[in-house]
C-alpha cells in the first residue's frame, strides 16, 4: 500500500524487525521441540532455549502489530505521528532492551518467569519505549475527532493494559508479594494473562483494520458488532486471569464468567472475520486468505479452550501438550496469521506460497501437540503412569511436533520472501459453502458433546497398592512378569513382605543364577508400595486351602556333598548370616516381618517331637520352605545338598558358646496316629476344643490373627526380636504345611522360639485333636479380604 | 456505539479490577528464610522451563508442588545431585541442593495440586 505520511516508513521497520524475531523464534522453537522429541541425543540447555523462544515470539507479536498501528493510524487519522522523533526514539529503545534480552537468555541468567523474564533494568527500558509509544499514539488519535472505529479502542485499550501488566509482573521485587506464597505465583498468572489480553487486543485491532480495508467497507469498523467484540475483549483480558490461573483461583463463579467471556469474544470475532473477508475483488488476496484462515484458527482455538475449561477434561489435559497445543494455536494460528495479514498487506504481496505449506503444516503441528498431551494426560490420570513414562509413551508424536515445526518455520520463510503481484483473474467463489456450515457446526457439536461420553479418571494413585501398581507399570516388571503381576503371583507362591522387598534390592541372594536385576535403586516408598502391591495380589487370590506339596525325604547319601558350605553361603547366610545368627544382609528387610532364624539358639519353629526336630524336620523345612514366612521353598536342591545343609543347619548349633553346648536332635519322631474320618459331629467337636483351649486368645476371635501393631501383645522372639502378628487360621497359609498331619505336628508339638505353645498335655485324647483339625479345615475363609 | 464506548470501558475495567483485587487478598503465608532462599535459587537456575508449580510453567518435567510428599526426599536429592531418567545433571553449586529441597518442602504444605476430588 502507498505510504502517504513520513513516519509511515517506520512500520516497514517495525515489521521487519519483528519478522526477524518469528523466524528466529521458529528456529529456537524446532531447537526446543528437539528435547522432547529425542532425548539425550543431543544436549541442549533447554532452560536458556525456552525464554529466548518465548521472548521472540512475544517480540515479533509486539513489534508487527505496532508496525501495523504506525501505519494505519495516520492513515485515519489523515495526520502524521504527533512526534516522529519520539518514534525514532521508541525504536532504538525497544531494539537495545531486546538486544540486551537475548544477552540475557544466552547468558543463561534468569528472573525465573515463564513470560516476559526480563532483568528489572531491561523491563524498565521497554517501559520507558511503551510510554512514549502511548503518549505518541494518543496524541495523534487526538488530532482525529471521535466517532473513531472500533479498532482503534481496541488499540488504546490494549496499550493501556500492557503498561500495566508490564507493572504488575515486577510487583514480585516488593517484599509483600515475593516473599509471600502463594501470592507470588497468583500475581505472575495474573501478569500473564494480562500479556496475553493485551496481545490479543493489539491484534484483534489490527485484524478489524485490516478487514475493513480488504473488504473495502468505511463503515465496518463502527459497526455493533466491531464495539461488541471491543467490549468482549476488555473485559475478557481484565479476567483472563480466572480461566487460566489453576488452584489458585479465588472463584469457580469467575472462572465460568471468563469462559463465558472468551466463548462469546471469540464467536463474534471469528464471525466478523469471515463475513468481512468475502471473495471479492483481486486486490489485497493475499491478506483476505490470512484474514480467512485466522478466523478458521480462531473458531478452532475457541472449541479447544472451552473444552479444557471443563474440570474433568482440564485435570487430564494440564500441564501436557495440550495446553501447548492451545498457547501455540492462539499465537500461530491467530496472532501470526493476522500479523502476516497486515504485513502482506503492507508489502503489496500479490501471491503466497507461504500461506499453503503454512495451511498443511499448521494443523500437522496442533494435532500433534494435542495427541501428545492426550495420550501423556490419559495415561497420566487413567493408568496412573509416570510423568517419564507418559511421555515417553507419546514420543513418536512429540518428533512430529518438531519436524511439523520445520515445516512452520519453511513457510514462514516463503511467506516472507514472497513479493509478487497476483495475476488478475478473480478467484471462483467457493463451492459447496453451505454443505460446509453445516459440517462445521456437526463437528462442533460432537467435540461439545465430549463431557458427556467421555470417562475420566479425575484421581491421581493415592494408596501405596495404586502408588504399587504405578511402580509395576513405570519399572516395566511387566517385561518379565505379565502385564498384571497375577503370573507372578501364580507362579510363585506367596512369599512374605520381607521376602519380596530383600528381593528387589538383590535377586541373587536365595536364588545365585536368578536373571532379575536388582532393584535397589528404587527409593523406600516405591519399593514399599512395590511390596504393597505385591502383597495385595497375594492375599487376593481366589482362595482355596492349597494342599501343601508332600515332601519325599530321600534317604541320606553315605558321602556328605563336598561343596555344601558354598550352597550354604549363596543361598542361605544372605538372612540367615554366615554364622547362622540370623543377622544377614538381607535380615534388615524383614523388620516388620518374621525375621530369619538365629540357629545358635537351637530353637526350631517346625519339629515332630517335643524337643529337637528330626533330621527329617529340617530337610522338609528347606525344600518346602515355610508358607507365611520370608522361608522360600528350595525344591531345585540336589537331595544331597539338602542333606549337606541339614548337617550345617544342626552344626551352628553346637558351636559351642555358652549358650547351648549341648544339643541333641532327635532321632526319630513319635509316629502320628491315623486320622479318623473327618464327620459332622467331628467338626462340632472341634468348635467346643476351640473354646476350651481359648486359641481366640492369641488368633481373634474371627481366628484371624492379631497384631502387635493394634497393641494385641508384645510378643518378642527368642532373640528379642518383636512378632507382629499371630497366624491368621483362615487361609491355609501355615508354616509347618496345612496338611491334617501338619497342623497335627503344630498343635501338639508348638511352635519352638515363638509363642505358640503344645498342646498335647492339654489335648491328651486323639480325637479331640483331630476335631480341632478338621473344624479349621472346615471354617476355611473363602474368598474374603485377608486382614492385613 | 461510540459515544458510549468510553463510559462502558470505565466501568468494565473498574469492575473488573475490583474482582482481580480479590486474589490479592489471599491466604498467603510469608516464605521461611530457607524456602525463601530455594525459591531464589529455582528462580536463578529457571527450573520453571521445564517444572511447574500449581500448573505454572514447564511441561518437560512433572509438576513439582507435591513432590515432596509424593516422591520423597531422598528421591529429590539423587535427582537434584545426579540427575534422573531425563532430567541431566543440574550440576547445582554450594548450598543449592538444601535450599532448594527446603523450598520444595514448602511448597508441598501449602495445598495439593492438581486437587484430589
Amino acid at each position: 500500500m502507498k505510504v502517504t505520511h513520513e513516519t509511515q516508513r517506520l512500520a516497514y521497520r517495525y515489521w521487519g524487525a519483528g519478522a526477524a524475531c518469528l523466524i528466529a523464534g521458529a528456529a529456537l522453537g524446532i531447537l526446543a521441540a528437539i528435547p522432547h522429541g529425542w532425548p539425550g541425543v543431543v544436549s541442549l540447555p533447554f532452560e536458556k532455549i525456552r525464554p529466548l523462544h518465548v521472548t521472540l515470539a512475544v517480540g515479533w507479536v509486539f513489534l508487527a502489530s505496532m508496525g501495523a498501528i504506525f501505519y494505519f493510524l495516520p492513515r485515519m487519522c489523515d495526520a502524521d505521528w504527533w512526534s516522529p522523533g519520539l518514534a525514532r526514539l521508541q525504536f532504538w529503545l525497544l531494539g537495545a532492551a531486546g538486544a540486551a534480552a537475548v544477552a540475557q537468555a544466552v547468558a543463561g541468567v534468569s528472573t525465573g518467569r515463564e513470560y516476559l523474564d526480563f532483568l528489572p533494568a531491561i523491563a524498565a527500558a521497554i517501559g520507558v519505549a511503551w510510554i512514549c509509544f502511548a503518549v505518541n499514539f494518543f496524541k495523534t488519535l487526538a488530532r482525529r475527532p471521535r466517532p473513531w472505529p472500533a479498532y482503534v479502542w481496541m488499540w488504546a485499550v490494549g496499550i493501556v493494559l500492557f503498561a500495566a501488566t508490564l507493572a504488575e509482573g515486577h510487583l514480585h521485587l516488593l517484599p509483600g508479594v515475593g516473599g509471600a506464597f502463594p501470592r507470588d505465583l497468583t500475581v505472575q498468572w495474573k501478569s500473564i494473562a494480562g500479556l496475553i489480553g493485551s496481545m490479543n487486543l493489539l491484534v484483534y485491532g489490527t485484524a478489524l483494520c485490516v478487514a475493513e480495508h480488504v473488504a473495502g467497507d468505511p463503515g465496518l469498523g463502527k459497526s455493533r458488532r466491531a464495539f461488541a467484540v471491543l467490549w468482549l475483549a476488555t473485559a475478557d483480558a481484565l479476567l483472563a486471569f480466572a480461566r487460566h490461573t489453576y488452584a489458585v483461583n479465588p472463584s469457580p463463579v469467575l472462572r465460568v464468567v471468563a469462559v463465558a467471556l472468551s466463548v462469546a469474544e471469540g464467536v463474534l470475532l471469528a464471525w466478523i472475520l469471515w463475513s468481512w473477508t468475502k471473495p471479492g475483488g483481486a486486490e489485497h488476496e493475499v491478506p483476505r486468505k490470512f484474514l480467512r484462515g485466522a478466523a478458521f484458527w480462531m473458531g478452532v482455538n475457541l472449541c479447544l479452550g472451552a473444552l479444557l475449561s471443563i474440570p474433568s477434561l482440564n485435570a487430564v489435559t494440564h500441564g501436557t501438550h495440550v495446553t501447548t497445543a492451545h498457547a501455540m494455536g492462539s499465537m500461530i494460528g491467530v496472532h501470526t496469521l493476522v500479523l502476516l495479514a497486515a504485513g502482506s498487506m503492507l508489502l503489496s504481496a500479490g501471491r503466497s506460497a507461504g500461506f499453503w505449506v503454512l495451511s498443511v503444516a499448521l494443523p500437522a503441528f496442533v494435532a500433534c501437540l494435542l495427541i501428545a498431551g492426550t495420550i501423556k494426560g490419559v495415561g497420566m490420570t487413567r493408568h496412573g503412569w509416570s510423568h517419564f513414562t507418559a511421555t515417553d509413551r507419546a514420543r513418536p508424536f512429540l518428533r512430529g511436533v518438531a519436524l511439523a515445526g520445520v515445516a512452520l518455520g519453511l513457510g514462514f520463510m516463503l511467506e516472507l520472501h514472497s513479493a509478487r503481484r497476483a495475476s488478475g483473474e478473480l478467484p471462483a467463489p467457493a463451492p459447496g459453502r453451505r454443505r460446509r456450515r453445516l459440517a462445521f457446526a456437526a463437528a462442533a457439536v460432537g467435540l461439545a458433546s465430549i463431557p458427556w461420553w467421555w470417562p475420566v479418571r479425575e484421581t491421581l494413585p493415592s494408596t501405596p497398592v495404586e502408588l504399587g501398581r504405578a511402580v509395576y507399570e513405570r519399572e516395566a516388571c511387566w517385561k518379565c512378569h505379565g502385564v498384571d503381576a497375577p503370573d507372578l503371583a501364580r507362579e510363585i507362591p506367596p512369599r512374605s513382605d520381607g521376602w519380596l522387598r530383600a528381593k528387589l534390592h538383590d535377586p541373587r541372594w536365595t536364588a545365585p543364577d536368578s536373571k532379575m536385576p536388582s532393584f535397589r535403586r528404587l527409593t523406600e516408598s516405591d519399593a514399599a508400595a512395590l511390596v504393597a502391591y505385591l502383597g495385595s495380589l497375594r492375599d487376593a487370590r481366589p482362595f482355596a486351602w492349597k494342599a501343601s506339596p508332600a515332601v519325599t525325604v530321600a534317604p541320606r547319601p553315605a558321602a556328605p556333598a563336598p561343596h555344601a558350605w558354598c550352597v550354604y553361603v549363596t543361598r542361605c547366610s544372605t538372612c540367615h548370616g554366615y554364622d547362622g545368627r540370623g543377622d544377614g544382609p538381607a535380615a534388615r528387610f524383614f523388620a516388620g516381618d518374621s525375621m530369619p532364624r538365629d540357629f545358635t539358639r537351637g530353637l526350631y519353629r517346625s519339629r515332630s517331637t517335643p524337643g529337637l526336630p528330626t533330621d527329617e524336620d529340617l530337610y522338609r523345612t528347606i525344600v518346602r520352605g515355610m508358607p507365611g514366612s520370608g522361608m522360600p521353598p528350595f525344591a531345585e536342591l540336589s537331595p544331597a545338598d539338602c542333606w549337606a545343609l541339614v548337617d550345617i543347619v544342626k552344626s551352628f548349633a553346637r558351636r559351642g558358646d555358652g549358650r547351648n553346648p549341648f544339643v541333641a536332635f532327635a532321632r526319630e519322631a513319635p509316629p502320628i496316629p491315623p486320622p479318623p474320618a473327618p464327620t459332622p459331629e467331628l467338626v462340632e467337636r472341634g468348635r467346643a476344643v476351640l473354646a476350651a483351649m481359648k486359641c481366640a486368645a492369641c488368633h481373634g476371635e474371627d481366628l484371624r490373627g492379631r497384631s502387635r501393631r493394634d497393641g494385641a501383645f508384645d510378643w518378642t522372639d527368642e532373640a528379642g526380636r518383636p512378632i507382629w502378628r499371630s497366624r491368621d487360621l483362615t487361609r491355609g497359609v501355615f508354616k509347618n504345611g496345612n496338611a491334617p498331619e501338619d497342623l497335627y505336628r503344630t498343635i501338639i508339638y508348638g511352635q519352638g522360639g515363638s509363642p505358640m505353645p503344645s498342646f498335647g498335655d492339654s489335648l491328651p485324647d486323639p480325637l479331640d485333636r483331630w476335631a480341632l483339625i478338621y473344624y479349621l479345615r472346615a471354617h476355611a475363609d473363602l474368598g474374603s479380604k485377608p486382614r492385613r | 456505539m461510540e459515544r458510549a464506548t468510553p463510559l462502558v470501558l470505565a466501568a468494565l475495567v473498574l469492575a473488573c479490577v475490583a474482582v482481580s483485587a480479590l486474589s490479592y487478598a489471599d491466604r498467603s503465608a510469608d516464605l521461611s528464610d530457607e524456602a525463601r532462599e530455594g525459591k531464589r535459587a529455582y528462580e536463578r537456575r529457571n527450573c520453571a522451563a521445564c517444572h511447574s508449580v500449581y500448573g505454572s510453567g514447564g511441561v518437560l518435567g512433572p509438576d513439582l508442588t507435591n513432590v515432596w510428599s509424593r516422591r520423597g526426599p531422598q528421591h529429590i536429592a539423587r535427582t537434584l545431585t545426579e540427575g534422573w531418567q531425563a532430567m541431566p545433571d543440574p550440576k547445582l553449586e554450594g548450598r543449592e541442593v538444601e535450599s532448594l529441597m527446603d523450598y520444595l518442602e514448602y511448597l508441598d504444605t501449602t495445598g495439593e495440586f492438581p486437587p484430589r476430588r
